[in-house]
């Protein structure tokens, strides 16, 4: 008992310095993990599996904004409001991308298959995956 | 002093093992992910490895939804549209002929339930369903005596026609064998933690990066009301069929789907949903499909004979589930 006592009487300093570094790290790991999580409010547009279009969704304002599919052959339009999106208009015969309504969510992405678009919103959810 | 050195070196190399075990925890590993589009649907998929490994997974798919497209010609590709209008025997890629093989060996499994020759069959049904109507006992029975009459001939180890006027149609195995395919690369490869979901109706997994491996699979919700069900799995692949697809019609009590029935030729399901959970993709596919058209009692039986473990739900609720599948609640 005697020896451990002498020990942290002899050696203060330096646990203080291995705890103080101890303490930083942690930190500094904690902040930016933190920092660098995506909340989802991002959306990324790919068309032929190359991305298009990323957009901030969480500065957008609740009025919905037209954007024209940066590719010409591409006849859609895309619907942006605060934290989603949507596809508004479309040219294909099957207006899936259309009915798929807006979305806010990593598990819910908007697929054009004749156009083959799809709208992926990033960000972080508690399932991996979805079914149905 | 020597002894107070010494102690500081101690220290000292406390201190860096520190250093080095706060880095590795810090550093995140390799998650390569990809959503695009294929076989006409949303393709995503999430692994852990090296990120130029990804073209090896997408090129096979996009090679496959060529040869199994039935809908147009690929330049320079013998795909099942070539077989569905062809005469003659038709020289095809090795994966077509297995395709066809294998639904050919699902056909007599399934003693006609499911059966690839259905195509015009389904295509009445889905245009009739789009309309809001049913198609008529005379339509149904004409081309269902078409398909009847029609089998696939194969010859060698490369040659396939159709015998008759039926039409191939792949719809319920085409993506459960790119999977069997995409999972045999991603072993060979070594990887291990990995998810290849092919738009919501097939997926493959192996082990999560975290969750202690698991991965938690949300049950679509087709309505606000429903429950928030998910499946808690790793290692296995899943197949869903569902009315939610496509268009279907309720009846005088009675549900049509895109789902057709290859011995009737009806297209009445008796399940909303029917998740298929095996070892095989190619299962999972074939049997979430096959599973619609079964009664619970049924698919009971059927559990005995392959593997394949099944939940079914209709209005969002379970209907039924294998004893050892736990359907969690949110």
């Amino acid at each position: 008992m005697s020896k451990i006592k002498a020990f942290f009487a002899r050696y203060w300093r330096d646990i203080i310095i291995v705890l103080g570094i101890a303490v930083c790290s942690i930190s500094t790991i904690f902040i930016v993990r933190c920092a660098t999580r995506k909340e989802p409010v991002s959306a990324v547009i790919y068309q032929q599996n190359e991305v298009v279009l990323e957009l901030d969704l969480s500065k957008e304002s609740n009025e919905v904004r037209e954007i024209k599919f940066p590719k010409e052959e591409v006849h859609l339009v895309l619907g942006v409001k605060k934290n989603a999106i949507c596809v508004l208009k479309s040219d294909c015969h099957h207006q899936d991308c259309v009915n798929m309504g807006w979305t806010s969510s990593p598990d819910h992405p908007i697929i054009c298959s004749h156009y083959k678009v799809s709208i992926e919103i990033v960000g972080t959810s508690f399932y991996d995956a979805e079914i149905g | 002093m020597a002894q107070k050195s010494k102690s500081r070196s101690r220290l000292l190399i406390t201190l860096v093992g520190l250093t080095s075990l706060l880095s590795s925890c810090a550093q995140t590993p390799s998650i390569i992910t990809r959503r695009y589009v294929g076989f006409d649907t949303s393709l995503y998929f999430e692994y852990e490895g090296e990120k130029e490994f990804q073209d090896t997974l997408v090129s096979p798919i996009n090679k496959m939804s060529d040869l199994f497209d039935t809908y147009k010609v690929i330049p320079d590709i013998n795909n099942a549209y070539l077989i569905n209008h062809s005469d003659v025997f038709v020289t095809v890629d090795k994966d077509l002929f297995d395709v066809l093989s294998q639904a050919d060996g699902y056909y007599q499994e399934t003693n006609g339930l499911f059966n690839p020759l259905i195509k015009d069959l389904s295509e009445l049904w889905k245009a009739s369903l789009k309309a809001g109507n049913l198609p008529s006992n005379d339509e149904i029975n004409s081309l269902l005596e078409k398909i009847n009459t029609s089998s696939l001939e194969f010859s060698g180890t490369d040659k396939v026609k159709i015998s008759g006027e039926g039409q191939i149609d792949l719809g319920a195995i085409a993506k459960g064998y790119a999977l069997s395919k995409i999972r045999k690369i991603i072993e060979e490869n070594k990887i291990t933690n990995y998810i290849f979901n092919a738009g919501y109706s097939s997926i493959i997994l192996g082990e999560n990066n975290k969750n202690d491996g698991i991965f938690r699979v949300q049950i679509m919700r087709e309505k606000p009301t429903f429950d928030e069900l998910y499946l808690e799995v790793k290692n296995t692949s899943i197949g869903t069929s569902s009315i939610y697809e496509q268009n279907y019609l309720e009846k005088d009590g009675k549900i049509y789907s895109h789902i057709v029935n290859g011995i009737t030729g009806s297209a009445e399901v008796k399940h909303h949903m029917v998740i298929v959970v095996s070892e095989d993709p190619i299962i999972s596919d074939v049997y979430s499909t096959v599973g619609m058209m079964l009664s619970i009692d049924e698919i009971k039986e059927l559990e005995e004979d392959i593997d394949a473990k099944f939940v079914t739900l209709s209005d969002g609720k379970v209907t039924y589930s294998n004893p050892s599948i736990e359907v969690h609640k949110r």
